[in-house]
Parts: C-alpha cells; sequence; structure tokens
C-alpha cells in the first residue's frame, strides 16, 4: 500500500501548484486526497511491462506548415481582460524589493 | 398549437423551409421557455436575448431570399460556458473567469455561426468541467428537468438540462470523462462524443487536453447528426486536430440496422448497476435485436483500472493546464498581496473551488519528482492497455452497447462530500475517453419519471454507425418524444 499523504506534504503540495491553503482546510485536504490516491493502488495490478511508452492514443505526426506571417490579437484586445494594465504592458506586484 | 421550442430542429427546418416558422418566432418561443422556466432549473449563466432576436431577424432575412439554406439556420443553441464566444462572457463556471469576456470566437462558435445558428446563451457546468452534476458550479447549480430535487448530471448539465426542457432546441457540450453522455442520461437527451480529434478543441477552455472533445446534446439522433456535420472537421488551429474526411452524417439517418453487430460485455452488467437501470438496457437490447441487429458477446479487459488511470492523467492535465490562472493576464487578481508568489497563491485561492483545487494538488503530486513513473507513466501506459481491448473487441462488431451510467439520476447534494463517490458515475464513459473512440449516449426508457440511459460506442470516426443505430432505435422506442411533456 502506498504511504499516505501527510499533512506537511500537502502543505509543499500546495505550495508547489501556488495555492494558498487554510489551515483550517488542511485536514480535509489531506484525507480526501489519500482516499483518492489509495485507490490508484489498482493499477498496480496492472500488466503493463509490454507496453512501450508513448503518450498520444492517437498516430501522431508532425504538422509543418510555411513560416508566414499572420494577423495575431492586437494589443488593444490582449490587454482588455487584464486586471491591471499601464501603457502596453500588463502591470504586476513588485518581484524584487 | 405545439410550441415551436419542444420541436426539433429536423423539424423546424421543414417549417422554416415551407414558410410555416420564422427563426424570430422558435427564437422568442426558447425565450419564453428560458423565462418561464429558467428560475427554477438554473440551466444558463449568461442569456443572450436581444442579440439572439437580431441573429433571427437576420436568418429570417436570409431564408426569405435563399431558397436552400444549412438545416441549422434560424435554429436557436445553448452554448456550455467553457467554450469561448467573442465579446460575451465565458466563465467556465469559476470565480476566476467571473469577468472573463473572450476576444475571439473557438472554432465550433465560429463553424455555428457560419452554418447560421442562433446563439441563445451560455450554460452552467461543473467549475472547468470537472464534475457529475454541475453542483461544482461556482455559481449555482442546475436541476434535473425531470425532477428538480436530482442533479441533470455534469459535467455539461446545464446544456443537457436546456436541451431536454425545450429552452433550446440545441446545444454544444465537452467530454472529458463523460460529461455530455452522463448529463445526456440523465436528462432523457442525446449526446454525442466524437473521436479525439473529429471536432476541432480551439477556443475551448482546457482541461485534460489529450481527453476533451466537444459534442452536441441533442434531443434526437438526427439533430445530433445535422450539428455534428457544422462542427467536425480538420482545423489547423488544434494541433491535434485530424486531417480525415467525414461523411455526410444525416445520409446515416432512416436506415436499417439489419445485420448490424452489437457487442455486449455481460460483465458491465453486475456489480454496482441498479436493477432499473439494467432493466431498460435489456429492452433496448431486444430492441435492436427485433430490428434486425445481431448481439455478439464480447470480452472488454482491463476496464477496471479505467477510473484510476483517468483520475490520474485528467488532473496531472489539468494541474498544467490550469496554472496559467494566476491572476496576471486576465481573471481575478487577489490586489492585496504585496509579492507575486503571494498573489499567485492568493488569487487561485479565492477562484478556484475545492474540487479544482484537490485535483490541481492530486496532478501535481503525480507529475512530481520521484512519484512521476509510480503514477503518470503507470496511468499512460494502463491507457494503452484500454485502448487495445477496445480495439480488439471492436474487430468482432460494429458497435458496443453498455449503459451509461450505473445508477438513475441521483440528489443533489447526495455524493458532494465524497470525490470517489462521485466519480464512480461515470464508470462506464471514462475509459472511452482514455481510448480516443466516439460514443453517444440516448434515451432507452423511463423508470418512473426518471430517463435511462445507453451507451453505443464505435470505431474511430465512425459516428456515422452510431447515429445510424441511435436513429433507427430513436424511431422505434420514441422515448425522445418524452421531453415535448417538458
Amino acid at each position: 500500500m502506498t504511504k499516505p499523504i501527510d499533512k506537511d506534504e500537502i502543505k509543499k503540495l500546495a505550495h508547489l501548484a501556488r495555492l494558498h491553503i487554510d489551515d483550517s482546510e488542511i485536514e480535509k485536504y489531506t484525507s480526501q486526497i489519500n482516499d483518492i490516491m489509495q485507490f490508484f493502488d489498482v493499477l498496480k495490478k496492472a500488466e503493463t511491462a509490454d507496453i512501450k511508452e508513448e503518450y498520444s492514443i492517437l498516430s501522431s505526426v508532425n504538422r509543418f506548415r510555411e513560416d508566414k506571417v499572420s494577423k495575431s490579437q492586437s494589443i488593444k484586445d490582449t490587454l482588455k481582460n487584464a486586471p491591471d494594465s499601464e501603457n502596453n504592458f500588463i502591470k504586476m506586484p513588485k518581484i524584487l524589493e | 398549437m405545439t410550441e415551436l421550442s419542444t420541436l426539433t430542429a429536423y423539424e423546424l427546418h421543414n417549417l422554416l423551409k415551407d414558410k410555416k416558422a420564422t427563426s424570430v418566432e422558435i427564437t422568442q418561443s426558447c425565450i419564453d421557455k428560458i423565462n418561464q422556466t429558467d428560475g427554477k432549473i438554473n440551466a444558463f449563466i449568461t442569456v443572450l436575448p436581444e442579440k439572439a432576436l437580431e441573429q433571427a431577424r437576420s436568418a429570417d432575412e436570409y431564408i426569405s431570399k435563399n431558397s436552400s439554406f444549412n438545416p441549422l439556420h434560424g435554429i436557436p443553441i445553448a452554448v456550455k460556458d467553457n467554450i469561448c464566444t467573442k465579446d460575451i462572457k465565458t466563465t467556465c463556471a469559476s470565480n476566476i473567469l467571473s469577468n472573463f469576456v473572450p476576444t475571439y470566437d473557438a472554432t465550433v462558435i465560429k463553424k455555428i455561426k457560419d452554418a447560421g445558428c442562433i446563439i441563445l446563451g451560455k450554460t452552467n457546468l461543473d467549475e472547468f468541467a470537472m464534475g457529475s452534476s454541475t453542483e461544482n458550479s461556482a455559481f449555482f447549480t442546475t436541476k434535473n428537468p425531470h425532477d428538480t430535487s436530482k442533479v441533470p448530471g455534469g459535467s455539461s448539465g446545464g446544456s443537457a438540462a436546456s436541451s431536454a426542457c425545450n429552452q433550446t432546441i440545441i446545444s454544444l457540450g465537452s467530454d472529458t470523462g463523460g460529461s455530455v453522455r452522463q448529463p445526456g442520461a440523465f436528462t432523457g437527451t442525446f449526446a454525442l462524443k466524437p473521436t479525439y480529434g473529429a471536432v476541432s478543441r480551439y477556443g475551448l477552455v482546457a482541461f485534460a487536453s489529450s481527453l476533451d472533445q466537444i459534442g452536441p446534446i441533442t434531443k434526437c439522433a438526427k439533430d445530433a447528426s445535422v450539428l455534428l456535420n457544422v462542427i467536425s472537421g480538420f482545423d489547423e488551429k488544434d494541433s491535434t486536430s485530424v486531417n480525415t474526411p467525414h461523411p455526410d452524417y444525416t445520409k446515416a439517418l432512416n436506415q436499417s440496422v439489419k445485420g448490424l453487430k452489437i457487442g455486449i460485455d455481460e460483465n458491465l452488467f453486475n456489480e454496482g448497476l441498479d436493477t432499473a437501470v439494467k432493466n431498460k438496457i435489456t429492452e433496448a437490447v431486444n430492441i435492436f435485436k427485433e430490428l434486425g441487429a445481431e448481439i455478439v458477446k464480447i470480452k472488454l479487459t482491463d476496464l477496471n483500472y479505467a477510473l484510476a488511470s483517468y483520475y490520474i492523467i485528467a488532473p496531472s492535465e489539468a494541474s498544467s493546464n490550469l496554472a496559467r490562472y494566476d491572476g496576471a493576464r486576465y481573471g481575478i487578481r487577489d490586489k492585496s498581496a504585496g509579492d507575486i508568489i503571494t498573489m499567485f497563491k492568493k488569487s487561485r485561492y479565492e477562484g478556484f473551488g475545492n474540487e479544482v483545487k484537490r485535483r490541481i494538488m492530486i496532478g501535481t503530486y503525480a507529475l512530481s519528482a520521484g512519484y512521476y513513473e509510480a503514477y503518470y507513466k503507470k496511468a499512460q501506459k494502463v491507457r494503452f492497455l484500454i485502448k487495445e481491448s477496445y480495439n480488439n473487441a471492436l474487430k468482432n462488431c460494429d458497435l458496443i452497447l453498455t449503459p451509461t451510467t450505473p445508477t438513475l439520476p441521483f440528489n443533489i447534494g447526495e455524493k458532494i462530500e465524497d470525490p470517489l463517490k462521485m466519480y464512480l458515475s461515470d464508470i462506464y464513459t471514462i475509459s472511452v475517453n482514455l481510448a480516443g473512440l466516439p460514443a453517444a449516449s440516448l434515451c432507452c426508457g423511463y423508470h418512473g419519471n426518471l430517463p435511462v440511459g445507453m451507451q453505443l460506442i464505435g470505431k474511430n470516426f465512425d459516428e456515422f454507425t452510431i447515429l445510424k443505430a441511435g436513429d433507427a432505435f430513436e424511431s422505434a422506442a420514441g422515448h425522445y418524444k418524452q421531453l415535448r411533456k417538458l
């Protein structure tokens, strides 16, 4: 059986996923995520030794195209949904002090 | 007089051709129905009555000048709110996109507009299409029009409910693990998930890119065939779109199914299947026999791994796809944060609901160093076992028939606190997405006032046979006409 994920790991996961998590919620997430992860144990029984690694279920082929200039979205449209912008830029909080 | 909104697109096209109805009348009939019923059903996030009537007026003008026009010209459609519509809010039923107005149309939207469809509005879903009941919508829960104490299924619950109760003539949903078929079954509609790559995903907000497909939810197979004619086809804007010819799907209608081989795996009819569902499926099999189809026994191996494989692959892809919602370029931003990482975390915390956060964390875990081989890679390999299993079975038959869902529509609130229990409602549909195959759910009868759905699974790019069998069944059984009473 898979080793259960503890509360510290849930906090670390939330950080990796860039999700704030309230202390009051950690317990619930830990138990629900553990239930789900444990459910995945069934896969250990699946015989997959002979299967080669592939990542598309379709016979994927590279699709080439001419390197042509075409119309793209305008700056005005691009900024329409931005929470904050100035001139032609999206404005963000400080990265460095 | 029959209300126009209760008719099918197929019937309405004939009325339009014979000048016995106008698109404005049809559209108004749907708007009236929305006004009368949506306070109770909650199918729509956004309704666009003025825009719709304006489009309908143009459609009528076009129809008055042209003797031949697309079967969907002037026909109202409802669109799931995770498909981008230019200048119309597209929220994914999430707080994080509650103010998002796309500046472009998804390819399917461009196609339905070109065909002359009238867009009535945007329908409710489980947030980012993650769920099986619409209870995960950040805004409200859609009710099942057959019994408002029940869920309509999900994630395309709004589209399915609106098609079922005649608020719209046809609708579009999206299906990642059963999200058009399961609500199709719960509402008694015809819901088709096309082959992966058959319909462009450009402009569909990505959940799990290797599984997502846009599909029609309609009152009957006939309407699905005209809608599939419009939305299918190669699109260079979707790198997984497949460049293959599509037949005229309406040629599948009114055909005999004599000699059609329908595969049944009896193991799927045992554990966990409600007797009420089982009985209706058995009746459906008998109807197919009477119509001259041949029932073939098949064995689908490895399906017991499908749910686990799916719930690793889908959240993994979701955790990558949803990384873009960080409050930077669009959507909701938490403005209280002083630094950028806190801004990301707070915006996502406020913007996403519980199921979305849970799946992002599971996906992040499955993809993280040290666990990738055990989870993601293993799940991908299992996916191939499942694909092989279906391909082998489909060598001996033309279609596979299964129940769509193991139970009748369940109560609102019944499964929301137990994610695993909720996941089980997609047990029959999920493996089909893993294999990339086309499949439809259609109504095969009612238990009391609740519909039961059966699933028809076809070979790759053989939606034609699914529509042929679906239409023949509907013509013989006629269950779809029940929707007129809603």
